[in-house]
């Protein structure tokens, strides 16, 4: 029955009111002579009763009611027709609504979010510029992105990821990783290699693994000093080479010097705001403003949308505002960046000693500090055997090897 | 054997649905609110309060309150509203 009544909706009814005498014959007659569906008949009053009919019969009955002498009155028209007849009068609104529909179906066919999963030692940051090289960003078409070729693509340029696995959520696209355990640098045995000294340093211990240690304790070394030999002499058969290995300590020296001023600059906010919206089309900017301060503090959000990129900024002004500090703590912050300095070149070892010492500053309004560490690391370097050192070896083996024969012979 | 003998010897022996072979006409009342008629031959009258259906030699009459006519086709007619009585003349 409601299949009917949809089906009625969309080809239109009318509820119409019959008059006359005969009302029973006249429904007798269009149901038997024009096979017409009639439905929600009621009596009203003695000679009256309403009743609803399709448009279509609604125009055969016109000859049966004048058989009757019925009178017919259409109380209510109703159906689809009847709102599309309203559409046409607000075009405006139908526009829109087509507009908002069109709009709709163009978001929700582009990827607005892109989520990474499962990384722990490669960046969020570093794979999603990958995906943007590779053409996978935020505004691309859905359908355009093909799952496979990206995983390929992304497994290759990031060698740390094992397994990529792409899938949408709505209009977020979930790019899980699963991450490889990169295997240990394997030193190439088979290469034969000497150790020098990468620092100026005395000696404080040597563990050779391998090789031949050239240098003794508590001896003074300079930077790219000769400490394991990875030339072994044998008895009667000249020279071989070997791969050297080993962990040389040796105490080292550091010398820095650190200008710290007796004052700092501080921010101090004027409470101007000014705020800028940029529109790009495919990278190209449509419109630009000035900031119209000198100091400011920049805040930006980017939204892209497709091919539109929209970026607000909002800049706040400040001054800049000279203020004395005293001795001690500009002090302090020299120590402080001395300390960093030398931390960051001394990367495998320890720091024994540190001492400071002010020394007078050309520059008013400054400090100067001079740092002396004293710290303990490891100094080995692996390098190549060149052939001259291997032909000075081979000449030094043969003197001895002649001065034993001489001696044997003797 | 007669024409009608022979419809009822048919259906009874092949248990076909006896609305299509003969004409009469199959009513069905759902409770005391509807009744449906399959097969009926034409309205006679239709009050609020009382109703005659014509069928195949019968004429189904009906009593009660708030009759209206839910729908009508050629051989099928649905009748609601509440049935006191329902008298075959």
């Amino acid at each position: 029955m409601d299949i009917i009544n949809l089906y009625n909706f969309y080809s239109g009814y009318v509820k119409i009111k019959i008059k006359g005498k005969h009302l029973e014959r006249f429904l007798n007659l269009i149901t038997t002579n024009l096979n017409l569906y009639i439905w929600d008949i009621s009596r009203i009053s003695e000679e009256e009763a309403t009743l609803k009919i399709s448009l279509k019969g609604f125009k055969k009955i016109r000859k049966h009611a004048y058989k009757t002498k019925t009178k017919v009155e259409i109380v209510e028209k109703n159906g689809l027709y009847k709102y599309l007849q309203n559409m046409k009068k607000r075009k405006i609104i139908v526009f829109a609504g087509v507009l908002f529909t069109v709009f709709i179906v163009f978001i929700t066919s582009l990827v607005l979010d892109i989520e990474v999963k499962g990384n722990i030692l490669v960046e969020k940051e570093e794979i999603l510029e990958k995906l943007n090289d590779i053409g996978l960003k935020k505004g691309v078409f859905r359908s355009k992105i093909d799952n496979r070729e990206i995983e390929v693509k992304l497994m290759n340029e990031i060698e740390e990821i094992s397994w990529v696995g792409i899938s949408e959520e709505g209009t977020r696209l979930v790019i899980e990783i699963k991450e490889r355990r990169i295997p240990p640098k394997i030193i190439p045995m088979d290469v034969p290699c000497k150790i020098i000294a990468g620092k100026d340093a005395i000696i404080k211990s040597i563990t050779a693994a391998n090789g031949n240690a050239v240098v003794e304790l508590n001896q003074t070394v300079k930077k790219g000093d000769l400490l394991i030999s990875g030339i072994i002499e044998t008895k009667n058969d000249g020279v071989r080479t070997v791969h050297s290995m080993a962990s040389v300590k040796g105490r080292t020296w550091y010398e820095n010097f650190s200008e710290s001023p007796l004052f700092v600059y501080e921010k101090q906010y004027t409470g101007n705001i000014s705020k800028a919206v940029s529109f790009y089309f495919n990278g190209k900017l449509l419109n630009h403003k000035d900031v119209p301060y000198y100091n400011y503090d920049e805040k930006s959000e980017k939204y892209v949308i497709g091919p539109l990129t929209v970026i607000k900024r909002e800049f706040t002004e400040y001054n800049l505002i000279k203020k004395g500090i005293s001795d001690a703590e500009a002090e302090k912050n020299a120590k402080k960046e001395l300390e960093n300095l030398l931390y960051k070149s001394v990367l495998k070892g320890d720091v024994v000693k540190i001492s400071y010492e002010r020394i007078e500053c050309e520059k008013s309004d400054y400090i100067k500090l001079r740092m002396l560490a004293e710290c303990e690391e490891e100094i080995a370097q692996q390098a190549e055997i060149t052939q001259a050192d291997l032909d000075y070896a081979t000449e030094e083996w043969r003197k001895k090897y002649e001065q034993q024969k001489a001696y044997d012979a003797m | 054997m007669s024409k009608s003998r022979l419809k009822s010897f048919m259906t009874d022996s092949l248990e076909l649905p006896k609305e299509i072979v003969t004409d009469l006409s199959r009513v069905s009342i759902f409770s005391n609110n509807e009744i449906y008629i399959e097969n009926y031959k034409g309205l006679i009258e239709f009050e609020t309060d009382r109703a005659k259906i014509n069928t195949k030699g019968k004429i189904i009459s009906l009593n009660g309150k708030g009759f209206e006519i839910k729908n009508i086709t050629e051989d099928e007619i649905t009748l609601k509203g509440e049935i006191y009585k329902i008298t075959f003349e």
